[in-house]
């Protein structure tokens, strides 16, 4: 190549050189699938958050009545306020939960394969025979639950038909798929690089110490991308509240994710329901802006102490 | 390292030295064996992961029991004798054969979909340079953090319009798209093969799209692994795409007719768990398989099912 070429190479247009058209040739499939099934229904949904549409009749637009509806909708407060409940009821125990256990497994020489089964086994269950067996454990007058609660003499409650025990219920079982993150801290806890714990083990850092100085600081983005995929996910439940409880007792398991279901499919207000589902993903950007100002502040704070 | 298998010590999912990135070998992590702490350790351990068992191990225990003893209160902890009863009461009430064919066919059809576009799309990112690739990967990645419930409505509209509803068509036909956690996950696979390789075969003459069948794909057995276990986890499971798109009773998955089943039968809460029963049997013989892949990948980035 000679010097003057390399200088300055002038920027040519949309000409894609072959191994250009190879790569765009190759992503054809991905590109397609993103506007078919993800820009477009994006759009559509945002556009049909104006409308009114109970097929077959026609397309009505009623501008922003489907949003002024919905802010004194009560019974959207009441389900975003169960969805937010089961979130934070959810995820922050399930981080505890997913480090604690990842502490305790690692290093298990022996069966830690069968232990890590074991927790992880429940992640590749269905949600519906997930349901299903809670349901049953959790079932007032035949289930394991009360009878273990009548062993230690306590009356247990009617679980899934208590308003006030409904939901709790319910994040029970979500934690009950703790298993992601056991496996993800075990990866990252294992990826801390060894010689920061024999120099803070060198230091006179104690378990502790080194937990608190070397593990955790190195764990922080971790628990970070944790912390926001499973709002996501904990955001969508779906399937529980549909099988066991139908939104009820008294609309206390009413997702946000059942309300948009039941209005989209079950009145067939498709505006309204596409009004909620964007109500939905508001929320959830909201909560990640939120998370990483928190993380900001929490990185930088265990940056200036380590 | 040998291919199809991810040996401890070799490379993971992502092709990174297992050292750091997998968890197959945290067992033989020395600093944290636990000294005289060990056998504590394990006993604290066990209890620990004792709730996550119990459920499923409740399950098996009810389901055996005979009628009399299922609906028990107090409970009986064993059941005596363990009778098929129930599965074989359930079996007789909805076609199971079927409902697990439908499940089989539409997952394997989603496997193949997803391992075939995926693995191309990956080994484009991982390879070939081009413009715009840099904010098409960043495109990618930020489409694995939308909700799919942001595009329910409109989806089951473009689905409706199409006349796809009542079948399989909306359950697959999405996976041919590759799967943005998918593609990543192959991305990372290429990339962490040697460049030299897939330049040796276009001096050879091979277009990209024959470098990727005969040198990418056959390299890549532990990525496909992965991606297969996934898709194939996550297709059984589905409940809210069959819920909307399956119509008829005869095409149910195992996941629908299971839900449609206690719908119907709400007082035979013996038949239904022993029907939930045989619709976890398969994933988890997938999970005792496929155990080894399934945790790498989720180390990698969590869990699609």
């Amino acid at each position: 190549m000679t010097p003057g070429v390399a200088r300055r190479r002038p920027w040519r247009a949309p000409v894609l050189r072959p191994r250009e058209r190879w790569f765009y040739l190759l992503i054809a499939p991905w590109l397609v699938g993103l506007v078919v099934f993800q820009a477009a229904p994006i759009t559509g949904a945002a556009a049909l958050a104006f409308a009114e549409w109970a097929p077959p009749l026609p397309i009505e637009w009623v501008g922003s009545a489907n949003l002024e509806l919905m802010l004194r909708d009560p019974v959207f407060w009441q389900s975003l306020a169960n969805t937010l409940v089961y979130s934070v009821g959810t995820v922050v125990p399930g981080l505890a939960l997913g480090l604690g256990l990842a502490l305790l497994l690692r290093g298990q020489r022996r069966g830690g394969t069968v232990l890590r089964g074991a927790v992880f086994m429940p992640v590749v269950i269905s949600g519906v025979a997930t349901a299903l067996v809670w349901g049953w454990i959790l079932n007032p007058r035949f289930g394991l639950l009360n009878a273990l609660l009548g062993l230690a003499g306590v009356q247990g409650p009617a679980w899934l038909q208590d308003p006030g025990w409904a939901m709790p219920a319910l994040i029970v079982m979500g934690l009950w798929n703790v298993g992601v993150n056991v496996i993800v801290y075990l990866a990252a806890l294992n990826a801390v690089p060894r010689e920061l714990h024999e120099a803070a083990a060198l230091d006179g850092a104690g378990r502790a110490g080194r937990f608190r100085h070397v593990v955790w600081p190195a764990l922080t983005p971790i628990t970070f991308y944790l912390a926001i995929v499973n709002a996501i996910g904990a955001f969508q439940v779906f399937t529980p509240t549909y099988l066991l409880t139908g939104g009820g007792p008294d609309g206390s398991t009413l997702t946000l994710a059942l309300y948009t279901y039941q209005n989209a499919f079950g009145y067939g207000r498709l505006g309204y329901a596409s009004a909620l589902s964007l109500a939905l993903v508001a929320a959830l950007v909201a909560l990640t802006v939120l998370q990483f100002r928190l993380a900001g502040r929490r990185v930088a704070y265990v940056g200036a102490d380590g | 390292m040998s291919e199809g298998v991810l040996p401890v010590g070799g490379r993971s999912v992502t092709g990174e030295p297992a050292a750091r990135g997998s968890v197959a070998n945290v067992a033989h992590e020395p600093l944290h064996r636990g000294g005289r702490l060990g056998p504590v350790r394990t006993v604290l351990a066990v209890l620990a992961v004792l709730p996550f068992a119990l459920p499923l191990l409740w399950l098996v225990a009810s389901v055996l029991k005979p009628v009399g003893q299922f609906y028990a209160f107090p409970p009986t902890i064993l059941p005596a004798p363990p009778s098929l009863d129930n599965v074989a009461g359930a079996v007789a009430l909805v076609d199971v054969p079927r409902l697990l064919a439908n499940s089989t066919l539409i997952a394997g059809l989603s496997v193949a979909a997803a391992a075939v576009s995926a693995s191309l799309v990956g080994f484009a990112f991982a390879t070939l340079p081009a413009r715009g690739r840099r904010p098409l990967f960043a495109i990618l990645i930020a489409t694995i953090l939308v909700p799919p419930s942001a595009t329910l409505v409109p989806q089951f509209i473009l689905f409706s319009r199409l006349g796809w509803v009542d079948s399989y068509l909306p359950l697959i036909v999405p996976h041919l798209c590759g799967g943005a956690f998918y593609v990543f996950l192959f991305r990372q696979w290429f990339r962490n093969q040697p460049a030299n390789l897939f330049e040796s075969a276009e001096l050879d003459g091979a277009n990209p799209l024959q470098a990727w069948w005969h040198i990418a794909l056959p390299l890549a057995r532990p990525a496909i692994a992965a991606v297969a276990v996934f898709a194939f986890v996550g297709s059984w499971n589905d409940f809210l795409g069959p819920l909307l798109y399956l119509r008829t009773p005869e095409t149910f998955t195992i996941s629908l007719g299971l839900a449609a089943f206690q719908g119907t039968y709400v007082s035979q809460l013996h038949f239904t768990l022993a029907l939930s029963l045989v619709a976890l049997i398969p994933v988890v013989a997938v999970f005792a398989v496929a155990q080894r892949w399934i945790v790498q990948g989720v180390a990698t980035g969590g869990w699609r099912g």
